[in-house]
């Protein structure tokens, strides 16, 4: 059993992380903006979180606030990419289909490029040993676990609410919906953001489980592999970026005993399921039950 | 009777050619008005001038007296100006009563925030919303089909959604873009009935751009005829149908005139 934790924890740990950054993205693509600005949020938080952990002058805090810290670090993350969000989303979501997604990438690259020539986050050797609230790594599932019910918790709620609607509205017929009164630019930001806002509290929890934070937390591979999450899993669903994450994540350990030719299995299952699936795993359930 | 509408000058050119040039018509309170022309006369971008998806190069839009002309969509709507489409634009997959709640929903222009949390004044909005929306649905003519998706509707349910939907966002002006487009003869009477009954009901004013010349004639009582991007009759129908320049347009000119 032991064995089985210690092999096994590390990943589970990761599937909740992972299906939180898929859904990240799950917010924006409500109103049918495919934003791949997540990571870049993420890294913002989890750079959030190792300065407040490591910065020499906040030892005192650090003292006072004990295990507290953690809980200040996901609201200070929340606020710096709310802001950020706004900031970002305002000019970004006048774009749209392919030029937002082109333009979130050229933000997180930014950010990459940023990070790299600001003395604060370590530069290119990044932040490590950054504080450890769990000496296991399957304890950090009481950081994601709640964060994951908590998300999808709310949004269950935000899909039966008028807001919600007004989403789909979107997705579904933009032209339409602004037609029909809904103030669409206005939506797409509060999508949007919420998003941003969630993978930044994500970065933040991240970070002491990773120990180090570095540039390569936001990379463009990383974005895309969230994106994969959503693409595989079905966009137009909150169950989509779940399945995706845990099929994508684990999957290479899955196929561990092929040894070297395990990545290229992993690539073929991504081929036939965008070629079969083109709705995602969540997309069959949806037209089994119709 | 008041003008709830005033068209002045209202020009479109898209790079070169003018889709619409120098318009000017007014539309009174209550009033069922008339647009008809050929293919490409310039109806529907004059209705996307109207509702403001379309910029119009020159002139202005008065709407209950204030200029909307620099308006963005969404403003336009919710000061109460509804719209169809010719190739009905609904959201296909939400089902028929969301549909109809979604203007409702813009024009209170609902809290996020509220609704996560089930707050009072977003629970109070959400059972008004629900309650009219089933009202709006019953009217149409589709109460057994209320949450059934709007995209797996028949051709003629979905047109009377589409007008429900506009209805929804308690229009002072409806605009319909070819509603009786497909429809046989029998349906194209009820729609008129139909058309009329509203208006009474909901105090409307219509602007209905058709192509069924009789129908045009039964339903208003000042119709516009425009072609190639201008106005070449107003009026009565009588008077328009008896029009020189109407009748070659529509037919052509006769060679031994």
């Amino acid at each position: 059993m032991e064995d089985f934790i210690a092999r096994y924890g590390f990943l589970f740990v990761t599937i909740l992380q992972q299906a939180l950054l898929g859904l990240s993205l799950y917010f924006p693509l409500m109103t049918g903006q495919l934003s791949l600005a997540s990571i870049g949020f993420y890294a913002l938080g989890g750079y959030v979180a190792a300065i407040m952990g490591t910065h020499p002058e906040l030892a005192p805090l650090r003292e006072t606030l004990g295990f507290f810290l953690y809980p200040l670090e996901w609201l200070v993350a929340l606020a710096a990419s709310t802001l950020l969000g706004v900031a970002l989303g305002y000019p970004a979501l006048r774009l749209r289909g392919i030029y937002l997604a082109l333009a979130t990438i050229a933000f997180v690259l930014t950010l990459g490029v940023v990070v790299l020539s600001l003395p604060i986050a370590g530069g290119a050797v990044g932040i490590f040993a950054i504080p450890q609230p769990f000496e296991d790594r399957l304890a950090y599932a009481w950081f994601f676990g709640p964060l994951l019910a908590l998300t999808v918790f709310f949004l269950w709620r935000l899909e039966r609410s008028g807001t919600g609607r007004l989403f789909f509205s979107i997705r579904e017929d933009e032209l339409a919906a602004a037609a029909m009164g809904v103030n669409v630019t206005a939506r797409k930001v509060q999508a949007f953001v919420i998003g941003c806002a969630l993978a930044g509290v994500v970065g933040a929890m991240s970070a002491p489980l990773l120990n180090t934070w570095n540039a390569r937390q936001g990379t463009f591979d990383a974005a895309v592999a969230c994106l994969a999450y959503v693409l595989i899993g079905g966009a137009r669903s909150k169950w989509g970026a779940l399945l995706g994450a845990a099929l994508l994540v684990s999957l290479p350990e899955l196929l561990r005993p092929l040894k070297d030719s395990r990545m290229i299995l992993n690539g073929l299952v991504l081929v036939l399921a965008c070629v079969y699936m083109p709705q995602g795993i969540a997309g069959l359930f949806a037209r089994r039950r119709s | 009777m008041t003008v709830v509408l005033a068209v002045d000058d209202l020009t479109k050119a898209f790079s070169g050619l003018m889709a619409v040039s120098d318009l000017s018509f007014e539309v009174r309170q209550g009033e069922i008005f008339g647009l008809i022309g050929p293919n490409g006369a310039g109806k529907t971008t004059l209705f996307n001038m109207l509702t403001g998806l379309t910029r119009p190069t020159a002139g202005t839009v008065q709407f209950l007296g204030q200029n909307i002309t620099q308006q963005s969509p969404a403003a336009i709507a919710r000061m109460g100006m509804a719209r169809t489409f010719q190739n009905i634009r609904l959201f296909n997959c939400m089902s028929v009563l969301d549909n109809v709640l979604v203007p409702m929903h813009a024009r209170d222009d609902v809290s996020l925030w509220g609704g996560v949390f089930g707050t009072a004044r977003s629970r109070r909005q959400e059972r008004e919303a629900q309650a009219r929306a089933r009202e709006l649905v019953a009217l149409v003519g589709l109460a057994d089909r209320a949450e059934a998706s709007a995209g797996s509707l028949p051709y003629g349910a979905r047109r009377r959604l589409e007008i429900a939907r506009a209805l929804a966002l308690s229009p002072k002006v409806l605009l319909l873009d070819e509603p009786a487009a497909g429809m046989n003869q029998t349906e194209k009477k009820d729609l008129s009935g139909f058309i009329r009954e509203i208006r009474d009901r909901f105090d409307l004013t219509v602007l209905l751009i058709e192509h069924n010349v009789p129908m045009v004639m039964g339903l208003c009582r000042s119709v516009a005829v425009l072609n190639f991007g201008q106005l070449i009759a107003k009026g009565a129908p009588e008077e328009v149908q008896a029009d020189p320049a109407v009748i070659e347009a529509y037919l052509g000119v006769s060679d031994n005139a």
